[in-house]
């Protein structure tokens, strides 16, 4: 049976980061979702730009899909960038891990930070009945 | 150095529901709610669920104190049913308790008996309602891990 008087709350997990957590090239862990997380959207938000020497790029993504979520976030520009939530990886058949990889071509710099917000949903989880 | 978390919160939302009768008709900034300091927002949305029969011009901003039309590239029209999604807000942090809220724009349709047809004066409107939402997740908040 489809109908379902079970609705649930909205989660968000919020992970701020700074240059210095991020290296370069490198998939950085910042949350896992377990089985059944439907991501619904989120914001990768840059927050202090990079002062790095050369260009300066963000992706998010899943373990085996690093910018599947986001990609080329310029890192040295202040900007909210939407992530994108279509495709397969959106519901999670699995325990996962998602993360950050920044792509930085020159020398490090001494200023960046930015927030990532992932928003989801859990399949069949119930916070309270309605209707 | 980690950046890993695995607090999860709920998402909030500031939800405010405005008719004809709620708005106030002089143009000045109308608080709604005080979001709180660490507030990052993710967006939202303002719905006219029933045009405001307004004899004239009728439109709505929404944004903070300091600038009154922040999350309102242009007035909203509440003569017309509709939802626009909000501008400029996604990513915005708020650095101390801030006021949100409404400023509208108002005026009534003068008579003009020597137009041709002649102009008969507006009148205020007797229906007319609608709601915002603003979404937000809070700064180093953590209301539980995974479940």
């Amino acid at each position: 049976m489809l109908f379902n008087r079970e609705h649930q709350f909205a989660g968000a997990v919020v992970v701020p980061f700074a240059f210095s957590d991020l290296g370069t090239g490198t998939f950085v862990p910042a949350l896992n979702l377990p089985t059944h997380a439907v991501i619904t959207g989120g914001l990768l938000v840059v927050t202090e730009v990079s002062n790095s020497s050369s260009t300066d790029t963000l992706a998010f993504g899943l373990t085996g899909a690093p910018t599947g979520f986001a990609n080329n976030v310029n890192f040295k520009a202040l900007a909210a960038t939407a992530l994108t939530v279509t495709g397969a990886n959106v519901a999670m058949t699995g325990p996962s891990t998602l993360g950050i990889t920044r792509t930085r071509a020159g020398t490090e710099g001494t200023t960046g930070k930015g927030v990532l917000v992932v928003q989801y949903v859990l399949a069949g989880r119930a916070d309270f009945p309605h209707g | 150095m980690s950046i890993a978390q695995s607090q999860t919160q709920k998402v909030q939302a500031v939800v405010i529901p405005f008719d004809f009768r709620t708005l106030a008709t002089e143009a000045a900034f109308q608080l709604a709610r005080l979001v709180p300091n660490g507030a990052l927002l993710l967006g939202g949305a303002i719905t006219v669920s029933t045009a405001f029969d307004t004899g004239g011009t009728d439109e709505l901003d929404f944004g903070t104190a300091a600038d009154p039309d922040a999350y309102t590239s242009s007035p909203i029209d509440l003569t017309a049913p509709g939802t626009t999604a909000l501008t400029g807000a996604a990513g915005v942090i708020f650095t101390g308790d801030t006021q949100v809220g409404l400023t509208r724009n108002y005026e009534l349709t003068e008579a003009d008996p020597e137009a041709e047809p002649p102009v008969e004066a507006g009148e205020p409107p007797t229906e007319g309602e609608g709601v915002i939402v603003l979404r937000y997740v809070l700064l180093n908040r953590g209301d539980g891990q995974y479940q």
